[in-house]
């Protein structure tokens, strides 16, 4: 049960939709062709959201490139509804500026904190982890204390008490958020180190005279990558929603840097009269969170199955 | 209890670390060397850390936090003024989530790779994937502002007017319920599946017992470990949920507290609001064992020895 | 000699990624009113399948064909609702672990006594009593306190006679036992045998004993089939087949079968080979693993024949009593 704690909210459920089908009263069903029929979907799924991130990550990269209009001056009237057109297809907001232009310029900050923080997080927690899985012994154990006692602050308030002590910039974020999803990365890498450190090919390594720290990074790293890695995209989804919530609070980057969080906070004022300056951004913002979950899903399963078959 | 150390004296440790004299930034522009040292004093920055360790969890032991600089008020008062708000909301999200997931679960585990378990495979996807703060803004929108069902902001003392505030909690906690109700449900799925092949269930259906009459007496409580152990600690995060939905629903809670403070730079309250929701966290998930208890016949039979 | 269940036909297989995996494969048998039928096959031969075909308990991937006849019923195509109404009542299932077949979560009283008050319509308290009549029945001391509590108090021979007292809770016509006795110590598993055979002469209830012990069938059950590759390969009433089996594989089961009255530490006979995990439909499935197989096995499958004044069946080209003359007919056709 220690496995649930402390891993994002998808992994912890143990999700998986292509779980064997239980006797559902029925005594002759072709379970076997429905579950093929939810592969299709899920890989339908997949495609999907592999297009829209690779769109929105080239929108973001690309943005200097594009003919944008600045994101922090006004470029028509306040709050012009969106629609089919050239000029301005997501419209403008509360003052008037463009709603496209901040959006792309959103994904930037979402993005680049996302995956940065989650990219820190994991070179944190997975060498933590392989180092308290492989060692074992006191050095397990005081990891795994730090650790624990991270995860008993939930995420948003200690996101929070680390804003409150610190200023507001890009690095800090980057720094808080990376701190928070560290715990789930040892724990893996931990799990991990455990069930390789007996195998044959450590203890061959070891055998030949290899150091600690060549068994670590040639023999251990390789093989734990992988998890490590397909785990990644289900915590940048995390992350990506701790910090709209921060932006949201109007605790995350500050102004006029434009975020998706904060463009649905100030939208947030309309929400009566022009509920497009929230669904707007809203509907990017899901779409980028969803994208992240179905493929952290679909890269988990697949590791999954893959490390079954190994063992 | 190393855990409980660790937290502890980190939150204290707190102050000490942002950037700049705490007193400073207490005071703001009424510096004068006199009123620093006296803040010093009164934070008792002035003696070594241990000590300054020692008396602080001495004072946090009987829910001393100390007095905010900013209301003149002492911390634990504003918090527990505040507590009831953000409990209900937990507890009646909690409530919602369970009354919602259960049913949804057992019915997509019998009906596995059926119509609605993968519809609800997708719309689960969608649920967990949506932050409290865009989906309480479509509630709010559809079902507040649209409908008319529900207020969007404002909060009626229970006390004053159940019903009112009934329908005041029902969209936050709605809001706070749609993330949780995914997750167990999910978990729920996959454990009733699991249980649904012992042989006991097999047993069970063998005696002609109906289908829903196996769900519920043999399947159902054998496969909600993994929920209980879920929904102990969710409920840290629902209390990290409540902050963003009682910011965005405007609710008197300890949530928003916390935003006031970090906003005006109270750093005891922050500092108190912290370790509170961390013991609280930590006591919380001691509890769960009871539940383990309730569940499962042979772990009573432990303890009792 | 009326026949209570009927099977005919009957075949069930596994829809897996890699193919159809035929589990049981058309299967005739009956199950005679007050009399007892062993079912034997080692392990993987079908027999549990088989049971499970009957009592509709398979997984969702299983496919079944042919047909159950009880009461001129055909148990596989009714209604699930209606086919509710005979489980527990009418046909009922012991299974093989009563450490797996016992909820751990719910009262032992709860799980004696839901099925009476879903089939029988009595009271609460009418089916209690009930229940712990028949507990001391089956030898359980202490009755009314063992109702209150759950199946982790008890020992694994007393959790058996429970899960019997469950399936006999409604006086069924039918008992299925799935290898009762496997996972029990040696010395309850003959209390629990002959409990079940007093049980079933007082209440003149037909039984289908399963299991892959051919030692616990002897002198035990009126009539005996023999499973193999999901096939009968030879049927008939016990006392002929332990006497005269015609099948080879019933032949080299009896072999190895330790005897009372034989050498001391004489070798027991074993079966070389491993039974098939998915069975090729050519040939006889225990060819591979005959002394006796020829390339007529290998090619053709033998049908199970019309029974004999004894009532046996058998299906072998080269039954036990002509296998001289066969296999010397079969080397002057090479």
């Amino acid at each position: 049960m220690t496995a649930i704690e402390g891993l994002p909210v998808t992994v912890a459920a143990g999700i998986d939709p292509t779980m064997p089908p239980g006797p559902g009263g029925r005594s002759t069903a072709s379970g076997v062709a429905t579950t093929r029929r939810r592969g299709r979907a899920s890989r339908v799924m997949a495609i999907l959201a592999i297009m829209w991130l690779g769109l929105v990550l080239v929108l973001a990269i690309g943005a200097d490139l594009l003919p944008l209009a600045p994101y922090d001056a006004p470029v028509g009237g306040p709050r012009e509804t969106p629609g089919l057109r050239l000029h301005e297809p997501l419209g403008t907001d509360a003052i008037g500026r463009s709603q496209l232009s901040r959006a792309i310029y959103g994904a930037r900050v979402s993005l680049s904190v996302g995956i940065l923080s989650v990219l820190l997080g994991l070179a944190a927690g997975g060498t933590l982890g392989m180092i308290a899985g492989y060692f074992g012994g006191k050095l397990d154990a005081v990891i795994g204390t730090l650790n624990d006692s991270v995860l008993a602050f939930p995420p948003l308030v200690l996101l929070l008490a680390i804003t409150a002590i610190f200023r507001q910039s890009l690095p800090t974020l980057i720094g808080s958020l990376a701190v928070l999803s560290t715990p789930s990365f040892v724990r893996l890498a931990r799990a991990g180190a455990l069930s390789y450190k007996e195998r044959e090919f450590v203890i061959a390594a070891r055998s030949m005279g290899a150091s600690h720290a060549r068994i670590l990074t040639r023999e251990l790293l390789p093989n734990l990558m992988f998890s490590l890695l397909s785990y990644s995209f289900l915590i940048v989804a995390v992350i990506i929603v701790a910090e709209g919530s921060l932006s949201f609070l109007g605790l995350g980057i500050p102004p006029p840097t434009p975020s998706w969080g904060g463009m649905v906070a100030t939208g947030r004022d309309y929400l009566a009269t022009d509920p497009q300056l929230v669904f707007t951004p809203a509907v990017i913002f899901l779409l980028t969170v969803l994208s992240f979950n179905v493929l952290g899903d679909r890269a988990r399963r697949r590791f999954d199955t893959r490390a079954s078959a190994l063992s | 209890m190393a855990v409980l150390f660790i937290v502890t004296f980190a939150t204290m440790f707190m102050v000490d670390l942002g950037p700049g004299d705490p007193a400073s930034v207490l005071l703001g522009d009424a510096i004068t060397p006199q009123l620093i040292k006296q803040v010093h004093h009164d934070l008792g920055l002035d003696k070594p850390l241990i000590e300054r360790y020692g008396s602080w969890v001495a004072h946090a032991a009987t829910l001393d936090f100390g007095k905010s600089y900013r209301t003149k008020q002492p911390v634990w008062s504003s918090i527990r003024q505040r507590l009831p708000v953000t409990l209900e909301l937990a507890l009646l999200a909690q409530l919602l989530a369970l009354l919602v997931a259960i049913p949804v679960a057992l019915w997509t585990a019998y009906r596995a790779d059926g119509r609605l378990d993968r519809l609800w495979s997708v719309g689960s996807s969608l649920a967990i994937s949506s932050p409290a703060f865009v989906l309480g803004l479509v509630l709010a929108y559809f079902l507040g502002v649209r409908a008319r069902w529900f207020p969007v902001t404002g909060w009626t003392p229970f006390g004053q007017s159940p019903l009112d505030n009934l329908r005041g909690a029902f969209l936050p906690a709605l809001t706070l319920a749609v993330g949780e109700i995914a997750v167990y449900s999910r978990l729920l799925r996959a454990d009733i599946i699991a249980t649904l092949q012992e042989d006991y269930v097999l047993a069970a259906r063998s005696r002609g017992l109906s289908d829903l009459y196996v769900l519920v007496r043999h399947a159902l409580r054998p496969s909600s470990f993994s929920l209980l152990t879920l929904a102990g600690l969710s409920l840290g995060r629902l209390i990290g949920g409540a902050v963003v939905v009682e910011s965005l629903f405007a609710l008197p809670g300890v949530g928003q507290l916390l935003i006031i403070s970090i906003n005006t730079k109270d750093v005891l309250t922050v500092q108190g609001i912290v370790v509170f929701v961390a013991l609280a966290y930590v006591v919380i998930n001691a509890t769960i064992d009871v539940g383990y208890a309730w569940l499962d016949p042979r772990v009573r039979g432990v303890y009792a020895r | 000699m009326s026949p209570l269940l009927q099977l005919r036909g009957v075949s069930t297989w596994f829809e897996t990624p890699a193919g159809a995996v035929r589990a049981v494969d058309d299967v005739d048998l009956t199950l005679v009113a007050g009399r007892s039928l062993g079912l034997v096959g080692e392990s993987g031969s079908g027999k549990s399948v088989l049971s499970r075909t009957i009592m509709r308990l398979l997984p969702p991937n299983a496919k079944v064909s042919g047909e159950v006849i009880f009461e001129g019923r055909n148990l596989l195509s009714l209604p699930r609702r209606e086919a509710r109404r005979l489980w527990g009542a009418e046909i009922s299932m012991v299974f093989q672990d009563p450490m797996t077949s016992l909820n751990p979560v719910v009262r032992v009283g709860r799980q004696l006594t839901e099925s009476m008050r879903l089939h029988l319509d009595i009271t609460r308290r009418e089916a209690q009593r009930q229940a712990q009549d028949l507990l001391a029945q089956l030898g359980i001391p202490e009755p009314g306190r063992r109702m209150r509590g759950y199946p982790h108090e008890l020992s694994g021979g007393m959790r058996q006679r429970v899960s019997i007292a469950a399936a006999l809770a409604c006086s069924p016509q039918i008992l299925i036992a799935d290898e009762p006795t496997t996972a029990l110590d040696v010395t309850i598993q003959r209390q629990i045998l002959d409990l079940l055979g007093r049980l079933r002469a007082d209440r003149g209830m037909a039984m289908m004993l399963i299991t892959h012990d051919l030692g616990v069938v002897a002198g035990r059950t009126d009539d005996l089939a023999v499973m193999y590759g999901g096939r009968i390969v030879e049927s008939g009433p016990t006392k002929v087949l332990f006497r005269t089996p015609r099948h080879p594989y019933t032949a080299a089961l009896l072999a190895s079968l330790p005897r009372i009255g034989a050498r001391k530490h004489a070798r027991l006979e074993t079966i070389p080979g491993l039974p098939p995990t998915v069975i090729d439909p050519r040939g006889c499935c225990f060819a591979p693993r005959c002394q006796y197989a020829t390339t007529e096995c290998q090619q053709e499958e033998p049908m199970l024949g019309e029974p004999d004044e004894s009532g046996q069946r058998f299906a072998c080209f080269h039954p036990i009593d002509a296998v001289t003359s066969v296999t010397a007919g079969a080397g002057g056709e090479q």
